[in-house]
């Protein structure tokens, strides 16, 4: 299929999308189960811009960022890095990607190996993508450890010895020793202590600054997202049901469940007292989604319709996308 | 549990017998047979030609194999080649002292070793803990030989209060059944320490505390029916043992059980005893294990009832 | 807030110190807590990894385990729950004081079904011997009714892995309320969940506390989620109070530096933040507490004498706070 590539669109996802077996105690002659994870989702970013994914469990958007990450392969659909599709990469080709995309993950203990010094295993990419060079290495490692704000001291510690956020400081200095142009990072601070989280994220912004990174930020905390994104695209069971620049999405959400995630959020004045729409239920299995628009069943707006037919995203006259069937009467009817 | 998953470990069962009576069958055929043990080294050649084709001794070993196999399925086991009596007879007539001896032997362990186990863990990190550690370490470490033979110092030559060897009364039991107790129940205490340990430092444990339950309530009702599962896994092994986990005991007690025979029949090629004693092992085994398995389901029902999603 | 609040004093936490005997050289994790809660009011204990928030709950029913020593004392109905007799204190768990706690699941017993724990804690509050259960299979569907479980008889037989998160923490809920108590101690409950699940549950224990008369202390570290539910808070800091008093006030005029740090170092969901502050260096662990204020080397009012001498208690109207140099109008962070 074409892929018709703007020229400053680095990252575009095509219809992505992945089932997974249910692996059950079966006899060879009984059909398979599957779980549709992901259902065909598509996004783009666009050189220099910060893309955030959002949404609860069960959205998604973890298997988005390790399908990115070549840890699963898609059942559907393509990824397309700087008009190079990555799905039909093989070795030497997708190691030179590699160089290009790094990532940072939940866990910054998990990343490390607790029996490496924290400067080698910062220098290490060059290692393994360049050959061996330790002095100029080192150098060059210490330059970026101290640019994440630690010291060369540190440099000598293992991964034991420092604390979380400066783990993940170590992680990100680790990353961007290649100099990548894009940046995955999936839930990066959420294993941090709150007080250690704006961190990270004003180091993540002090990095796209200096560096004009392209990232992708996938997280659920939202109000994270709005302050450092300039893109979100909001998931729900395998399904992009919102998706626009930050000040339009965020300043007037549109799609139901989007309103409803803005709204469950609490906010930290007790002076603002917001109308207490709370949405009721829980997310479905994945094993039995609901049909047509996966939704409907807890949405407050829900018409017969919803039930029957799956929403496209299609893009609304400000600029956004949603999926959603109301929004598109709405929209055709003005 | 569905229909699936009972048909899949049945099938594994019989597979698994059928294996490891093939396998043990092949090794014994090609280590040799019985002609020297039976006849003698001096046998004249007539007498060994005469012997093997009496025996079936001469046919290639898959012939062999093939004819052992439709014997079996109708149930002729063959002869025992040094007592020329049925096989199976001569496993018949063993059974009952290895039966005796290791029915009381695992009951006083599993009594002894869960005991201990659990009081130990009650009791984590105190004197007690530790004292009830070292003896344990003490049994599991000592070989059950060193272990029977100074029991048999102790009690035989220097007391005299128990015979050294044979069977007979029940007195001819004490000692072997102390050996076994000792060694087996000490690595169950301790397995059984570490299993109550790991549930009493669970969260759920905090949960039922948090509720006003007693500490006996909470180990009644909490830690107990969640430690039990590793406990009844490893019991069921250890019970799957009870034909074959005596033999060194049986050979120094001078017992005349299956594992003595076994070791005798083993020694001298009897092949078609060993086959039995192997199939009969194997049976209890997967019999066992089988068991266990239907019982574990019914413990834990993470096993039973699967989870919806992931 | 609680329409039913009053002044009456329920539990009155004086002084309290703990410590936990071979961990952290001995030395105490909270170190000289004093807090009130009054009958009706749901209370917000605030604080990150290392506050000792947790830890003050857990000695409050002593659940502190074998190691854990305490100082000070715990009234409640005129007896010390630190030093009452065993017979006592476990009278008072689960009917007078209930607890809840983080990640439900774990603290579910994973063998019993969850109409069968229920009824356990049912039982306990009869005084009954626990043998026939059938009794109170009634009395436990009402319960599961009563925190919103839909279709409560089959929940009865299920056990928890059969459960989401949201629903297991509302079996949690069912099962400390049994026993009615007056007090219930939400230990993070909603940390784990996501948000939407968060929102219905902290409305569920609002119901709760003003049908049932019941106050709730509620830890956690999201001052989001204090602002939209407590009535008064705790700040928790290195193991001490920081800050004090009704919400209204200590998160709209916060006057401890760490407060006003932590209000401004999250974002918001309502409305885009131009910079993030951050708050340099790491929590202390309790072999470094200080003599003094705990948030001394973070601080940016710190002055000589916040690390050797405790800060004197300051009282302003309804709150309280522990600083030599308060937020004054107009503070900036550097």
């Amino acid at each position: 299929m074409e892929v018709i590539t703007k020229m400053d669109e680095l990252l575009i996802v095509e219809n992505l999308s992945k089932k997974f077996v249910l692996k059950k105690h079966k006899m060879p002659w009984q059909k398979k189960k599957y779980v549709h994870v992901l259902n065909g989702i598509d996004f783009s970013i666009k050189k220099g811009e910060t893309l955030g994914l959002v949404g609860e469990s069960g959205c998604g958007k973890s298997t988005t960022a390790k399908i990115i990450m070549d840890i699963y392969s898609p059942t559907k659909g393509s990824i397309v890095y700087n008009t190079k599709n990555l799905t039909s990469l093989k070795g030497k080709e997708r190691k030179k990607i590699r160089r290009n995309v790094q990532y940072v993950f939940q866990d910054p203990m998990g990343a490390l190996n607790p029996r490496i010094r924290i400067i080698e295993q910062i220098y290490e990419p060059l290692t393994i993508h360049y050959g061996r060079n330790p002095r100029e290495y080192y150098r060059k490692a210490v330059e970026l450890l101290e640019s994440v704000g630690m010291k060369e001291s540190h440099g000598k510690m293992y991964p034991h010895q420092l604390s979380g956020g400066q783990r993940q400081r170590v992680v990100l200095a680790r990353a961007m020793i290649l100099e990548p142009e894009i940046l995955i990072c999936d839930e990066p601070i959420s294993a941090l202590d709150v007080s250690i989280q704006s961190q990270v994220v004003n180091l993540l912004m002090k990095i796209r600054e200096e560096r004009g990174i392209t990232l992708l930020f996938i997280s659920h905390d939202l109000s994270m997202v709005r302050h450092l994104c300039d893109t979100t695209a909001v998931m729900y069971m395998g399904n992009i049901v919102e998706y626009g620049r930050n000040e339009v999405l965020f300043g007037n959400p549109m799609h139901p469940y989007t309103k409803s995630l803005i709204n469950a959020i609490p906010i930290p004045d007790p002076r603002i007292k917001r109308a207490e729409v709370i949405l009721e239920g829980e997310v479905p299995s994945l094993l039995n989604p609901p049909t047509g628009c996966r939704f409907h069943p807890r949405c407050p707006v829900a018409r017969p319709e919803c039930s029957v037919k799956q929403p496209e995203l299609k893009t609304l006259p400000d600029g956004r996308k949603a999926a959603c069937l109301i929004l598109e009467e709405e929209e055709d009817n003005e | 549990m569905n229909s699936a998953y009972v048909i899949r470990k049945v099938i594994r069962a019989i597979l698994t017998v059928w294996m490891v009576t093939t396998f043990v069958f092949l090794i014994l055929r090609l280590s040799g047979d019985p002609t020297v043990s039976v006849l003698g080294l001096e046998a004249s050649t007539e007498a060994v030609e005469a012997f093997r084709t009496k025996w079936g001794l001469d046919d290639p070993v898959y012939e062999q194999y093939l004819r052992f196999l439709s014997n079996a399925v109708r149930g002729d086991l063959g002869l025992s080649i040094m007592e020329e009596t049925s096989a199976v007879k001569s496993v018949l007539t063993r059974l009952p002292y290895t039966l005796i001896l290791m029915s009381i032997a695992t009951l006083l362990t599993i009594g002894i070793g869960i005991s201990m186990g659990l009081f130990a863990s009650l009791y984590h990190k105190t004197m007690k803990d530790h004292v009830i550690m070292v003896a344990a370490v003490a049994g599991f470490s000592s070989p059950t030989f060193v272990v029977a033979v100074i029991l048999v110092l102790l009690f035989s030559v220097k007391l005299g209060w128990l015979p050294s060897s044979g069977s007979g009364t029940w007195t001819y039991y004490i000692l072997p059944v102390l050996t076994m107790t000792i060694v087996e129940s000490a690595s169950f205490a301790r397995f059984t320490r570490s299993a109550m340990l790991e549930v009493l430092y669970q969260p759920y444990i905090k949960t039922a505390l948090a509720k006003g339950l007693t500490w006996l309530q909470v180990i009644r009702r909490h830690a107990l029916p969640n430690a039990a599962i590793p406990i009844v896994t490893i019991l069921g092994f250890r019970i799957g043992l009870i034909i074959a986990g005596a033999v060194i005991t049986e050979s120094i007690f001078g017992l005349p059980g299956i594992g003595r025979l076994l070791v005798y029949s083993v020694k001298h090629r009897d092949s078609n005893v060993v086959q039995v004693i192997v199939i009969l092992i194997s049976c209890t085994m997967v019999i066992t294990n089988l068991t266990i398995d239907m019982i574990y389901g019914w413990l834990d029902p993470r096993v039973s009832i699967a989870r919806e999603t992931e | 807030m609680a329409a039913n609040q009053n002044d009456e004093l329920l539990l009155e936490i004086k002084n309290l110190s703990v410590g936990f005997n071979g961990a952290h050289e001995g030395k105490p994790v909270v170190c000289g807590v004093s807090l009130k809660v009054h009958t009706g009011e749901i209370l917000g204990l605030v604080g990150e990894s290392g506050s000792g928030k947790s830890v003050t709950c857990y000695s409050i029913v002593r659940l502190l385990g074998e190691r854990g020593w305490t100082e000070g004392e715990v009234l409640f109905d005129n007896k010390d729950t630190l030093s009452c007799p065993e017979g006592d204190i476990v009278a008072i768990r689960g009917r007078e004081i209930a607890m809840i706690f983080q990640d439900a699941q774990s603290f579910l017993n994973p063998v019993q079904s969850v109409g069968s724990q229920l009824m356990e804690a049912l039982m306990l509050k009869k005084n009954l011997k626990i043998r026939s259960s059938n009794i109170f299979r009634k009395e436990a569907v009402k319960l599961l009714t009563e925190v919103g479980i839909p279709d409560p008889e089959r929940r009865m037989g299920e056990f928890p892995h059969q459960l989401s998160g949201g629903q297991n923490q509302r079996v949690m809920i069912a099962i400390m309320l049994a026993g009615d108590p007056r007090l219930l101690i939400a230990d993070e409950p909603t940390t784990a969940l996501d948000v939407t699940i968060q929102a219905q549950i902290l409305r569920l224990l609002k119901k709760l506390c003003k049908e049932r008369d019941m106050a709730i202390i509620l830890v956690t570290h999201d001052l989001g989620v204090i602002a939209e539910t407590c009535d008064r808070t705790v700040v928790m800091y290195g193991g001490r109070v920081m800050e004090s008093g009704p919400v209204e006030d200590v998160l709209v005029k916060p006057r401890h530096p760490y407060t006003f740090g932590l209000l401004s170092s999250k974002p918001r969901i309502d409305k885009k933040v131009e910079k993030l502050i951050t708050i340099e260096g790491v929590v202390p662990a309790p072999e470094n507490f200080p003599k003094g204020c705990p948030f001394y080397d973070r601080c940016i009012n710190v002055t000589e004498e916040c690390r050797d001498i405790s800060p004197p208690c300051i009282i302003e109207g309804e709150r309280h706070f522990f600083c030599f140099n308060p937020v004054k109008e107009g503070l900036i962070w550097k």
